[in-house]
């Protein structure tokens, strides 16, 4: 065995010491509540938004109010990367509750929560999750975006259009499969399925397998920025649906339509169908969010200060009672009313909402 | 303790995968980024086997194996009729492929809503549902696995492979069929990778596309230059050093806006410096 291999070995088993000597680590003292947050700060950006960042942000924002307003407990947020990936998310997740000791969790990832889940569901402790885990059961995992299964109100709507055929565009991501899904569940014609990977730049080819499937409608289920290109891409090569339906991004993301598509925005748009949510936006949210990050809140910022608030506000020092009082919140977020139904899910304000004139009008 | 257990089981996952790539890159200097294909083969055999089947482990390790070296084969006799960076184009072709099966065929794989599910081994009644037995059993493979490629690199079949890395021409001329050669040890080299992925699913659980996809061959492609090219060693001490850096990371303090972000430039500026001062990797043979 030579030198160098020695001092190799020397560095590895220090590395190993030091680890084993950290993971020794007790949880703080009672005043002090340990909150994991696991998100993927870096991995998951859609259409230049990074949201996992934007998620953590609302976060931060939540626990810096708080800390302004509470002086006990005092909150500390362990925030971990997981890249939107399965083994980091587990390796993040290992590392905050062997490590650092928390007492909740708040989680964005589906891969995670998947991965996690029966670990979590044996700790007992209190998750908040942003949405979309495959098997939804009831336990200690609640739910802070409004369930998605009002998707299907998209189906019933083409229904009612006498819509046989449809085009769905997606974004490879594993919440938009659960809406094809509840979409399919509802409507009773003919779907087309066209994926899009997350990473896409060049959406014209999309456009043109839009067009090549000549259905009467087109469901969009994309990022707002992604969707944007898309129906910019098809102005160009002269196609439209009879009809366009949207989730909820036309509502979130309006801006980003009407900057890509510019002029024609409203000629695009005319007549398309959107979720709409009917929860009243907290404004002043936005400008807080601006005034502390510099920047226009994300996609999930507000579900990520809901997260948050809803997690401080049910406390207690006992995981039984601060699950039971998790159970019976019901309050005004920035992101609307939340509540949670038995199996943790938050139930959706939504209806459906029309383009007119450059605006949606609900019916 | 959780938490280096869980490492522990991750660096024998990645060793087996290093181990694997090493015969086939550093060996025998074929340049492939398919080894995530062959893993997210394993992976996705001992998923489908273990929910749907209800088979034990054991089996659905070794028909992990045999899918694997059966498509392996295949995919191999293509690739075998380039050479260099043409050979390393043909394997980023494959490895984005087997990624597209994975997330498009919805009916056996679930595409991007993954499998979930997936039940830890079980051996005569004893179940290995701790983490710590687990990492019992993924050692085990490891030894057995690096046992077989020191075998397989000290044999005189490993002198020939050696040789067709440093001159295939050369060998070719006192008629070894050095094509048999190269396609013999992509086929080993993708079974041993399935094994990794068996282990990985029934450990992690749940399985979806983007752990397979082909930024996961480059990261093994890494551990095995920074471990060392031809070494055995090196592929396990690649995997350590691969797997402990960004876990350390997490324990430097950086502002938690940008802590994510700056974890990665270091990680990063890192590697760039270990390539600089020891180019041949910790403890290996030759540069690529």
């Amino acid at each position: 065995m030579n030198k160098k291999s020695i001092w190799i070995g020397v560095i590895v088993i220090v590395v190993i010491i030091i680890l084993v000597s950290v993971s020794g680590k007790k949880s703080a003292a009672p005043a002090t509540v340990k909150l994991g947050l696991i998100s993927p700060l870096t991995g998951l950006v859609e259409g230049g938004d990074n949201l996992g960042q934007s998620f953590a942000n609302g976060v931060i924002l939540a626990k810096e109010e708080y800390e302004k307003n509470n002086s006990t407990p005092k909150v500390t947020i362990i925030t971990e990367d997981d890249g939107y990936d399965s083994k980091k998310g587990l390796s993040a997740y290992k590392k905050e509750t062997s490590i650092d000791g928390i007492r909740a969790l708040i989680n964005l990832s589906s891969p995670t929560i998947d991965v996690i889940k029966s670990d979590v569901q044996a700790k007992g402790f209190p998750v908040i999750q942003l949405g979309a885990e495959s098997q939804v059961t009831k336990d200690n995992i609640f739910q802070i975006y409004p369930d998605q299964t009002a998707v299907s109100m998209l189906g019933d709507t083409a229904n009612n259009e006498s819509m046989k055929t449809v085009t769905v565009v997606m974004e490879q991501l594993q919440a938009y499969e659960k809406f094809i899904s509840d979409f399919q569940a509802a409507f009773t014609g003919s779907t087309t399925i066209i994926r899009v990977p997350t990473t896409e730049t060049d959406y014209k080819p999309t456009a043109l397998k839009i067009k090549q499937a000549r259905s009467q409608g087109l469901v969009m289920f994309t990022g707002s920025k992604a969707g944007a290109q898309i129906l910019s891409r098809m102005n160009e090569i002269g196609y439209r649906p009879t009809r366009i339906y949207f989730d909820l991004t036309l509502q979130l993301g309006l801006s980003d339509y009407k900057t890509v598509l510019g002029k024609s925005s409203d000629r695009v748009l005319d007549g398309a169908e959107a979720l709409y949510s009917v929860a009243k936006v907290d404004p002043t949210f936005t400008a807080k969010y601006k005034a502390r990050f510099g920047a226009e809140p994300g996609e999930l910022s507000g579900h990520g200060y809901d997260a948050f608030n809803v997690m401080m506000s049910a406390y207690d020092a006992k995981n039984l009672i601060w699950l039971a009082n998790i159970q019976k919140y019901s309050a005004e977020g920035v992101t609307g009313k939340i509540s949670f139904d038995s199996q943790g899910l938050r139930p959706p304000e939504f209806t459906i909402a029309t383009f007119k004139n450059g605006v949606l009008v609900t019916k | 303790m959780e938490y280096l257990i869980h490492l522990a089981i991750l660096i024998s996952i990645y060793g087996i995968l290093g181990l694997s790539l090493n015969l086939v890159v550093g060996y025998t200097g074929l340049l492939s980024v398919t080894q995530a294909a062959f893993y997210g083969l394993g992976a996705y055999a001992t998923a489908i086997l273990l929910t749907s089947q209800g088979v034990n482990f054991f089996v659905s390790v070794i028909a992990g194996m045999v899918i694997s070296g059966v498509i392996s084969l295949a995919i191999g006799y293509v690739l075998s009729r380039f050479k260099d960076d043409y050979y390393a184009l043909g394997s980023f072709g494959f490895n984005i492929i087997i990624y597209s099966i994975f997330l498009n065929w919805q009916s056996l794989t679930r595409g991007p809503l993954g499998i979930p599910g997936i039940s830890r081994p079980s051996f005569f009644g004893f179940a290995f549902s701790d983490n710590l037995t687990f990492l019992i059993l993924s050692v085990v493979f490891l030894g057995l696995v690096y046992g077989i490629c020191q075998f397989i690199t000290r044999s005189s079949f490993g002198r020939v492979l050696k040789a067709i890395r440093e001159d295939e021409e050369a060998i070719g001329v006192f008629g070894y069929r050095t094509l048999w050669y190269k396609l013999a040890i992509f086929v080993i080299g993708a079974m041993l990778a399935a094994v990794a992925g068996s282990l990985f699913a029934s450990y992690i659980t749940f399985i979806d596309p983007s752990s397979f996809a082909l930024m996961e061959s480059i990261f093994i492609l890494a551990i095995i230059i920074l471990g060392g090219l031809a070494s055995n060693k090196g592929a396990v001490l690649g995997a350590v050093c691969l797997i402990l850096l960004p876990e350390i990371l997490r324990f430097v303090g950086f502002p938690d806006d940008i802590a994510a972000q700056m974890r990665q430039v270091v990680y990063g500026a890192l590697l760039i410096l270990l390539m600089i001062f020891r180019p041949q990797g910790l403890v290996g043979e030759y540069r690529l």
